[in-house]
């Protein structure tokens, strides 16, 4: 072992002590600033993931839209949708805000018709089982399934009736004409975990909401579900080809597109933040080694005596900073994994599940690590730690034998 | 003749006082140490004893003069060669031990042979065996805070003889200890350097110790008398 190697060890792992207070103290530092750097990136990436699954499982990979005008006699395009062996499913969906009363209490849902008559559907409810205390396969055209958040809102549960006035009443109410309500049963609770959907949208069937729309046969969207695997983007540019102006395919991403940038960028800024913690840490290795630097100046001036180069004692310092950063990355790693394995009671305790479901829209706190998260978080401490030893190196290199040995 | 180990010629060092005059610390100093010689070298203090044994052993440059080890000239070397050379050739004992504190006896004296690169199974066993031979064999694994300071000086002595050096440069190396204690480790001290027949350039204030120097000088006005 090269001997500056060996004394950078001896400093950090004294002999007859286990590790030495300082290397202790600063690899807690260390992995301190990369547990809180990792920490949040994997959760800001289980955030993401987790709202593109949800966002995708209720909105759908593809929608193809009329400018938000009803669509006609799209039925041939739908065939030919169909027959792409690209996609699972093709919905013709129609979607608005109503008014909801039960008793005197309204609300205000946005409703989504599903097509009861055929069945297809664009969003995996059967699959996922979106549908609690009850069936999908119960609605009819006399019943509406609510989101479960939005039926504890207004009170109201499976066999409870609603009654549902569309904005289009309103072009009866000027003809004179009285406008009645659709009373609707409650057949079941949207339950997808994901409270934008389950606080907003109610489900009816596509009949029942084309009679409170004054649709026709007309719908808003065709709705696309694409097999596993296929580029929602790649398929909605060739769609898009096919459509005549100003029909157009957009994918879920470019839907929610700037609900997905804000999580980046909250990602972005808060690894900034925390970027910071790795900073200060690295700032406190520098002053603790360059006070050992100075707490050693004499030691220092006989190692150049006994033949020791400056560029080899500078190499003691650079190490240990740079022994510093890798044990620290290593155990921030380390932390960081094990407290996010038990992030259930901890996020429970210090902030509570609701908290969480109320701003982030979900009840888990999602975890998902990604590799160059880590790289760069360990990269990154591990070269600032080095820089940290680097102003102490220079200081010890810079000592002059004999002026050390002179040091009272 | 015998064979010179270490030669001085006309060294002159002065420094620059912080009010800009300039101290003329050694005046023209000339001194020849042979293999195997002790030399003890006395003076008042502030006579410049320290600075000469910096300028010959290459820790700071002379203003003017020459310096030899085993009869190559180092001067007008670079610090990096002259650090090379003088890892095998020279060993040091201070008044301040300058032990590694976080290392314990036995690896403060294996530290000087890594340095010099001659760290192996050999330098380890030599290592014990010098401290055996200050008598400190009980006490390897104890770190400098648990030692006192005759035993911490005769770990620095041990030190310096491990890479066999050809000459030991001892800057008063009993100024910290107590009487008795300086005489006991002074004893050792020049009892192994005439057993490994290694040079000496003993900085002392003690006649005692001087006398038992084959040579005795005394830097003056900053010169050798
Ligand atoms: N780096 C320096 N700058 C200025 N003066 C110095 C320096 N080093 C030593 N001196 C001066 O050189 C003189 C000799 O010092 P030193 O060699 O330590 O004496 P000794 O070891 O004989 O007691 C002293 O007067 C001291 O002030
Ligand atoms: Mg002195």
């Amino acid at each position: 072992m090269k001997w500056w190697l060996y004394i950078a060890l001896k400093q950090l792992f004294p002999t007859g002590k286990f590790v030495s207070f300082f290397a202790a103290v600063s690899i807690l530092g260390v992995a301190l600033g990369v547990l809180g750097l990792f920490g949040t990136q994997s959760v800001m990436n289980g955030f993401h993931e987790q709202i593109g699954v949800k966002l995708r499982d209720t909105s759908g990979d593809v929608i193809i839209r009329n400018r938000g005008k009803p669509m006609y006699d799209v039925e041939p395009l739908v065939d030919s949708l169909k027959k792409n062996p690209a996609v699972k499913a093709v919905e013709l969906a129609a979607q608005g805000p109503v008014m909801m009363l039960v008793g005197n209490v309204p609300a205000f849902p946005v409703l989504r018709s599903y097509d009861t008559v055929s069945g297809e559907c664009a969003i995996p409810i059967k699959e996922k089982d979106f549908v609690q205390m009850g069936d999908i396969d119960d609605l009819d055209d006399d019943s509406i399934i609510v989101g479960q958040r939005l039926g504890a809102s207004i009170g109201i549960g499976v066999g409870d009736e609603v009654e549902i006035f569309s904005p289009t009443m309103l072009n009866k109410i000027k003809k004179d004409e009285v406008p009645m309500p659709a009373r609707l049963k409650v057949v079941g609770l949207l339950a997808t975990d994901y409270s934008e959907v389950d606080s907003n949208i109610a489900l009816v069937s596509l009949r029942r909401f084309r009679d409170l729309y004054n649709l026709g046969d007309g719908s808003h969207s065709i709705i696309l579900r694409l097999k596993d695997g296929v580029d929602c983007g790649q398929m909605a540019k060739e769609i898009s080809k096919n459509l005549q102006y100003p029909m157009r395919a957009i994918t879920w991403l470019t839907n929610n597109a700037a609900f997905l940038r804000i999580i980046k960028m909250e990602k972005v800024m808060m690894s900034l933040i925390i970027v910071l913690i790795i900073i200060v840490a690295s700032f406190s290795i520098c002053i603790s080694l360059y006070t050992s630097v100075l707490r050693k100046t004499r030691e220092i001036g006989l190692m150049g005596a006994m033949g020791a180069r400056p560029m080899q004692i500078a190499c003691t310092y650079c190490f240990q900073g740079f022994l510093i950063g890798v044990l620290g990355s290593l155990a921030g790693l380390g932390l960081t994994v094990l407290i996010l394995h038990f992030r259930e009671p901890i996020v429970e305790i210090i902030v509570g599940r609701e908290a969480l479901i109320e701003f982030y829209h979900f009840a888990h706190l999602p975890v998902k690590y990604e590799f160059a998260d880590a790289w760069r978080a360990c990269a990154f401490a591990t070269v600032l730690c080095t820089f940290a030893g680097l102003i102490p190196a220079l200081g010890a290199a810079r000592l002059k034998s004999s002026e050390a040995m002179r040091n009272e | 003749m015998s064979e010179i180990i270490l030669r001085a010629k006309e060294i002159k060092k002065s420094f620059k006082s912080p009010n800009g005059d300039t101290i003329d610390v050694l005046r023209g100093v000339n001194l020849e140490i042979a293999r195997g010689q002790s030399i003890s070298l006395r003076g008042e203090s502030g006579a410049g004893k320290t600075t000469f044994l910096n300028v010959i052993a290459g820790l700071e440059s002379p203003s003017s003069g020459e310096i030899y080890w085993d009869g190559q000239r180092v001067d007008n070397l670079s610090n990096s060669k002259q650090a090379r050379i003088r890892a095998g050739f020279m060993g040091f004992v201070f008044q301040n031990y300058c032990l590694v504190p976080e290392l314990n006896a036995l690896e403060n004296v294996e530290l000087a042979a890594r340095i010099a690169g001659k760290f192996d199974a050999s330098a380890r066993k030599r290592a014990k065996e010098l401290l055996d031979g200050v008598g400190l064999s009980g006490r390897l694994r104890h770190l400098p805070s648990q030692m006192s300071g005759g035993e911490k000086q005769r770990v620095a002595i041990a030190r310096a003889i491990i890479n066999n050096p050809r000459i030991i440069l001892a800057d008063e190396p009993t100024g910290n200890l107590d009487e008795i204690t300086g005489l006991e480790v002074m004893d050792i001290f020049l009892t192994l350097c005439s057993s490994y027949s290694t040079s000496l350039l003993l900085i002392t204030h003690n006649p005692e110790f001087a006398a038992r120097t084959s040579a005795q000088v005394r830097l003056a006005a900053g010169v050798l008398v």
